[in-house]
């Protein structure tokens, strides 16, 4: 019933545009490379503070599953992942192009994601609400818990290797730069070692715009880009056997990364690497894998978007964000006054029901995009990007300035961003970092109402409390085992120099 | 130690410094009452840096262990020059942008930064070149200041 009534909402013509938009920009995005859905809703962030709030979460979330479905599209036409969840895509989607089958590899990763991205919605639908509802039992200790959960699952998953210490290092420089500016719970000033702009504290979208959008056009420019796709598409639907192998391996691919979603740290490109490798595993031809395999394009389209679709579970029910996009998107609610939780469902229920609602509808809008409209996103990524990085270096200054109108937020950007393009090139995760100072003062504040309620004891004393900090530790042995294991060969190869 | 690592590991010290300065400035400039709790102002900065202050340790030495292993040996990794003169220039020109924003206001050095950040970017023509920022600068006028009604500075200068 709740849903009917989101849907109803998603369908006035308003925020049937934002969702509209949602999927265009994503595709958009996806499409081009060097430039990520963090990177576009870290630009397009301040914007949507100027737009209704239905409307604009709607859009963002649109850009976030969209990009998964157009990040497939340069990957299987020029090799060019647009995202890095669209690498494997590159493994069959490229080899089925240079055998005029470009238009299938298309055809497939569309259906694929079509398929992945409306189950994870209703997954969405089916366990949001519950789990939500499961959420109120959740005091300062249990979210305290979640919170050092979901830092160190993100931390651990940051790379195998050294990576793990680079994870570990971003995610607590993301945690101290969180600090700069008023203690929440003594209301003294701190870290701001004279300055007065430190003293109002850093704000989230310079940093996020800096880090993300700055230092990805920054990255991109230095590696510059321009190869074209001047081939033909061929046939799009693919045969009757090729195309039921495409549809079993989508229902692989999904069923794969729908879990994973929920879990911190597994952003989209870990389980499109996951399903990539689960359809060679369980293949009658495995030799045949990178020379033009349907399964191999579905498999890992599938995963990523599923992934992608279920990152909004924790989200919502939590108000923990498992990735650098479903962060900024944590951002974008905050900025709106909305604290996403279980509250969020009893509270709002219209609101978060549109953005349920919309995630079908989006889906549905991305199949329509990227089906029929493929020829002109072929087209689209061949804009040189000389002509695009200006555009959105000006729109990031205007993004850093216009929350509070300061001059400071632009210097903020300005550095955010060399830091954003020297972390891209060093290979230095920044899912962490933002995680990191998003999650920061939500367990600073959980952390210290706790200790207050019980002492350091009441972590233990609460059965919640104690499985999510008995995990956390679970996740953190495993990854100084995995440390330990990791031949020094692959440590190099991991640090890249 | 290659100068990556130095920088590297200059980065994360001197961070983890700053947290450990300031929680500890906190912490003992605070009110003495509130010094014996748990959680008392500078605790949690104090420990946030001291956590940093251990990792950057571990790191910085893992990552030196590496260096002076594969010391001589050549890299299989393309030769990327230390400092890209594109992106210094480009921050350069977006560093000037943001100042001369604060000291003439907000419209001239847009007009200025497109033309050198297309320039600088590869649009050789300038005829293009003007065409392309004419028609950016026209899209912010009518999305940013039209439409969202947003207030830029008039720049120190003219005040």
């Amino acid at each position: 019933m709740d849903l009917m009534a989101g849907l109803a909402n998603v369908l006035a013509p308003a925020n049937l545009f934002y969702c509209f938009l949602g999927a265009l920009f994503g595709t958009l995005v996806g499409v081009l490379p060097g430039l990520g859905p963090a990177s576009t809703l870290a630009i397009l962030l301040p914007i949507t503070m100027y737009l209704d709030k239905t409307g604009s979460i709607i859009m963002l979330a649109g850009i976030y599953y969209g990009a998964q479905y157009g990040g497939s599209t340069t990957s299987i036409l020029v090799n060019i992942p647009g995202e890095v969840s669209s690498v494997p895509t590159c493994f069959d989607g490229y080899p089925m192009t240079k055998d005029g089958r470009a238009g299938q590899a298309l055809f497939i990763a569309a259906v694929g994601s079509f398929i992945a991205g409306t189950a994870g919605a209703l997954l969405v639908t089916l366990i949001g609400p519950g789990l939500a509802r499961y959420a109120f039992r959740f005091g300062p200790p249990e979210y305290g818990a979640l919170l050092f959960f979901s830092l160190t699952a993100v931390v651990s998953l940051s790379g195998s290797g050294i990576f793990i210490l680079r994870g570990l290092a971003a995610g607590l420089i993301g945690m101290l730069l969180s600090c700069v500016g008023v203690d929440p719970t003594a209301g003294t000033p701190r870290l701001h070692f004279g300055f007065s702009g430190l003293m109002r504290g850093l704000e989230i979208i310079p940093v996020t715009i800096g880090l993300f959008g700055i230092g990805e056009i920054l990255a991109s420019a230095e590696a510059g880009m321009g190869k074209i796709y001047e081939g033909v598409l061929g046939r799009m639907c693919p045969g009757w056997q090729e195309l039921r192998k495409g549809i079993f391996a989508s229902i692989r691919g999904a069923l794969v990364g729908l879990p994973l979603g929920v879990l911190p740290g597994f952003v989209p490109a870990v389980s499109s690497f996951i399903a990539y490798d689960l359809e060679k595993r369980i293949s009658k031809y495995p030799e045949k894998f990178g020379s033009g395999v349907i399964e191999g394009v579905a498999g890992p389209e599938a995963a990523n978007n599923a992934t992608a679709q279920t990152g909004f579970i924790p989200l919502m029910a939590f108000g923990i964000p498992t990735s650098a996009s479903t962060a900024i998107i944590l951002a974008a609610l905050m900025i709106y006054g909305l604290q996403p939780g279980p509250v969020l469902f009893e509270s709002n229920k219209l609101f978060i029901w549109s953005v349920i609602a919309s995630m079908y509808i989006g889906n549905l809008m991305l199949l329509v995009l990227n089906l029929p409209l493929v020829g002109l996103w072929a087209r689209i990524s061949q804009i040189p990007y000389k002509y695009l990085a200006p555009v959105i270096l000006g729109v990031c200054l205007i993004g850093a300035y216009s929350p509070r109108n300061s001059m400071f937020d632009v210097w903020v950007a300005i550095v955010c961003g060399v830091v954003g393009y020297v972390m891209k090139r060093e290979k230095w995760p920044m899912g962490p970092l933002i995680l990191g100072f998003l999650l920061g003062p939500m367990l600073e504040v959980s952390l210290h109402q706790s200790l207050n309620m019980g002492g350091f004891m009441i972590f233990l004393g609460r059965p919640i409390a104690a499985s999510l900090l008995a995990l956390s530790i679970a996740v953190l042995g495993i990854s100084a085992f995995y440390l330990s294991r990791v031949p020094v060969e692959v440590v190099e190869d991991d640090t890249g120099g | 130690m290659n100068r990556t690592l130095i920088t590297e590991a200059l980065s994360l010290f001197g961070l983890s410094a700053a947290g450990i300065y300031g929680g500890l400035a906190l912490y003992l400039n605070r009110d003495v009452r509130t010094q014996s709790s748990v959680l008392a102002p500078g605790i949690y900065v104090l420990v946030l840096g001291a956590l940093l202050l251990l990792t950057a340790l571990v790191y910085v030495c893992l990552s030196f262990r590496r260096a002076s292993r594969t010391a001589g040996v050549a890299s299989s990794r393309p030769h990327v020059a230390w400092v890209s003169p594109i992106v210094v220039k480009m921050v350069g020109a977006f560093a000037v942008y943001a100042t001369l924003i604060d000291l003439i206001g907000y419209s001239v050095p847009t007009l200025l930064f497109l033309l050198t950040e297309f320039r600088l970017l590869g649009v050789k023509s300038w005829k293009t070149n003007i065409a392309l920022t004419a028609l950016v600068s026209i899209f912010f006028y009518i999305v940013f200041i039209h439409y969202c009604e947003m207030i830029f500075p008039r720049g120190t200068l003219f005040e």
